[in-house]
């Protein structure tokens, strides 16, 4: 536990000390929103939340895009003598963890300045979006473990990634429009039984599968 | 030699024509589209659909010859390097 | 697939006979057997209550002249409030005139009153029209003539002899296509899971033959799941009218078709061979496991165009009746069968290209 709290930390530190990497990723929701919004002009709230999930997608891919990219090789091997396999691959999922939530977070804020709150149930949102992000930051981490090592990294992480992510995608939607009010009689505890599910599949399969697609 | 030119001027006859073949195609189905439009039944429509039951058949022969094909010229590809060696 | 080694491959296996066979019958049956007479077309299609109309029905494969050449008709509300024809007059094979007084009272109030029109013919058997004539009220209608909705009852319906398939009034004769489109998509799945199982298996034992096998599946496989896609929209073009509808299923099975694409491209993308064929096993494992609840659970929680959908079971009760069933079933089997002996020849080449 130490250990994947000392990798996140170091993880961390790296990221906040080139303060660009950070920035960029704030500046890419304000200016995604607002290209976004500038074309709506006026938001409905089922609109609101379709919008939000389109900009969050795209801001999530380019997070994860910078997951493994940034290690250089002799890094890789220091790592690969030093830490077990499942060490590495859950900090680097607690760091995308965390990135994800500041997106989730900020994009939030901005829209909500900009396009106005629509929310009936904001605390079912909230729940929604930490499941989106946890489910989505072991997706993301391990599709990026499989891109790396392949010759056309950052296409090839969208590529694998998006068909992907539909299934947690569709569940999220619903549960939005239900926060939203969108479609107020549904019962949402089906919908969060399905997400939760989903996302342990997502959890437990990647775990599995990742000691074993790093060794090289 | 020559024999690889005449077979690179049949190749090429081929394609011309087949690229004719499919514009005529399309400008048939435009037409099509646009009959469609009535109120009468269209040919696809008429003899209770049953065109469209045979579409879908060819769509499907006509899918696994292409594979069929495909594959042909892969294990002739190989004869030829097993020729070879 | 213990086939692929046997030593003497100059006989064709049982099963590549089998597979003929059935799909042979399956292209036989499924094209020969003849659909049930049916009702396409009533004109004319509205009427105001308490109107003495003669309907004009067309026939569909439909023979009414012969027997005694008499037919009778009803006109359906619901359950039991029914209204029968007066008088029904055969004009040849494909034409019946059948005469209605439509009382001016109905049993509920409402705007409009769908009704179905019902024809029972001695040797053609009974056919249903559903919603074939929109009523409207009668400003003023005479309270008494509502009992005219309860007085008759459908009652000795007759039944076609021989075996043919149902008439479905969108579909048609395209109720055949369940035998060609259909098992497309269940030959993708079972392909599909079997690619799985051999990337499994090259997980275990890290064996290079696994990952060939694994791949050839997926190619098949996606061969199939295209080949489901484009009968899928020409059926929907002229059955639902568009070639994409974005219903569930057509979304579903679109990711599953996009999904196993990327693999083809990742697998394209990396240079060395073990890496690649761990990074395919890897991903295919993973990406059949989030298959799962793309494919069976989420189209079940939405509504569908597709038959089976909404909480039913897929392809139960009234979609297939027991004659499509007979086909049917082996359609799948074949077309499964034959997309496995597909993969097993593209698997062979392959093994081939790759050790030779």
């Amino acid at each position: 536990m130490n250990r994947i709290w000392n990798l996140v930390s170091t993880e961390a530190r790296i990221e906040l000390r080139e303060r660009y990497a950070l920035t960029g990723l704030l500046l890419y929701v304000v200016s995604a929103s607002f290209i976004v919004f500038s074309i709506w002009r006026q938001l409905p709230a089922r609109e609101w939340g379709l919008t939000f999930w389109v900009i969050f997608l795209f801001c999530s891919l380019m997070a994860a895009l910078k997951t493994f990219s940034r290690e250089s090789e002799s890094r890789y091997f220091y790592y690969y003598t030093l830490y077990h396999p499942l060490e590495l691959f859950v900090s680097k999922v607690v760091y995308n963890l965390g990135l994800l939530l500041f997106i989730f977070l900020m994009l939030w804020l901005v829209l909500t300045v900009m396009a106005g709150n629509h929310f009936q149930r904001p605390g079912w949102f909230l729940t929604t979006g930490v499941m989106a992000c946890i489910g989505l930051s072991f997706l993301l981490t391990l599709i990026s473990s499989i891109a790396i090592k392949t010759q056309q990294n950052a296409s090839l992480t969208s590529v694998l990634a998006l068909p992907l992510m539909i299934p947690i995608l569709i569940n999220v939607l619903r549960l939005t429009s239900y926060s939203l009010g969108a479609s107020p009689d549904e019962n949402p505890w089906n919908e969060m039984s399905l997400l939760t599910s989903n996302i342990s599949l997502v959890a437990g399969m990647s775990l599995w599968l990742f000691p074993y697609l790093w060794r090289s | 030699m020559n024999k690889h030119i005449t077979f690179y001027k049949f190749g090429r006859n081929l394609m011309k024509k087949s690229a004719r073949a499919i514009l005529i195609l399309i400008a048939l189905c435009t037409v099509r589209g646009v009959q469609a439009q009535d109120t009468a039944p269209d040919f696809m429509r008429s003899t209770g659909k049953i065109y469209v039951v045979a579409a879908v058949t060819i769509v499907i022969l006509i899918t696994l010859f292409i594979y069929l094909v495909i594959l042909d010229r892969k294990i002739s590809r190989l004869e030829k390097r097993h020729k070879n060696e | 697939m213990g086939s692929v080694n046997q030593p003497d491959r100059n006989r064709l296996a049982a099963w590549k006979w089998a597979t003929m066979a059935i799909l042979l019958f399956v292209f036989i049956a499924g094209w020969y057997v003849p659909l049930n007479p049916g009702i396409i077309r009533v004109h004319p299609d509205k009427a105001v209550a308490g109107d003495s109309i003669s309907l004009q029905i067309t026939g569909y494969n439909s023979s009414f002249t012969t027997g005694d050449a008499s037919a009778r008709a009803w006109l359906r509300f619901e359950g039991d409030t029914v209204i029968k024809a007066y008088d029904v007059k055969v004009i040849d094979d494909r034409r019946v005139d059948a005469r209605f007084y439509i009382p001016s009272a109905m049993p509920v109030s409402r705007d409009a009153y769908p009704l179905s029109l019902i024809l029972d013919h001695k040797t053609d058997g009974s056919s249903v029209l559903p919603n074939a004539l929109f009523v409207t009220p009668n400003p003023d209608p005479v309270a008494s003539e509502e009992e005219l909705w309860y007085q008759s009852g459908i009652d000795e319906i007759h039944e076609k002899e021989g075996i043919q398939y149902p008439f479905r009034n969108i579909l048609a004769e395209t109720i055949r296509n369940t035998y060609f489109h259909v098992p497309m998509w269940f030959s993708m799945i079972i392909l599909f899971g079997v690619s799985a199982w051999y990337s499994l298996k090259y997980y275990r034992k890290g064996n290079m033959e696994d990952d060939r096998r694994s791949i050839a599946f997926v190619k098949v496989g996606l061969i199939f799941g295209v080949m489901g896609m484009i009968t899928g929209m020409l059926w929907a073009k002229f059955t639902w009218n568009a070639y994409w509808s974005w219903d569930v299923k057509q979304n579903m099975s679109a990711i599953a078709l996009l999904i196993y694409a990327a693999l083809m491209v990742m697998r394209s993308s990396v240079e060395d061979d073990m890496q690649k064929a761990r990074l395919s096993a890897g991903y295919n494992m993973f990406a059949f496991m989030l298959l799962i609840p793309l494919l069976f659970i989420i189209p079940r929680m939405a509504d569908s165009l597709h038959p089976g959908n909404g909480g039913n079971p897929a392809m139960g009760g009234e979609d297939l009746d027991n004659t499509m069933r007979m086909i049917f079933y082996p359609a799948v089997i074949g077309w499964i069968m034959l997309g496995l002996w597909i993969s097993q020849l593209v698997y062979r080449v392959d093994n081939l290209k790759e050790t030779t």
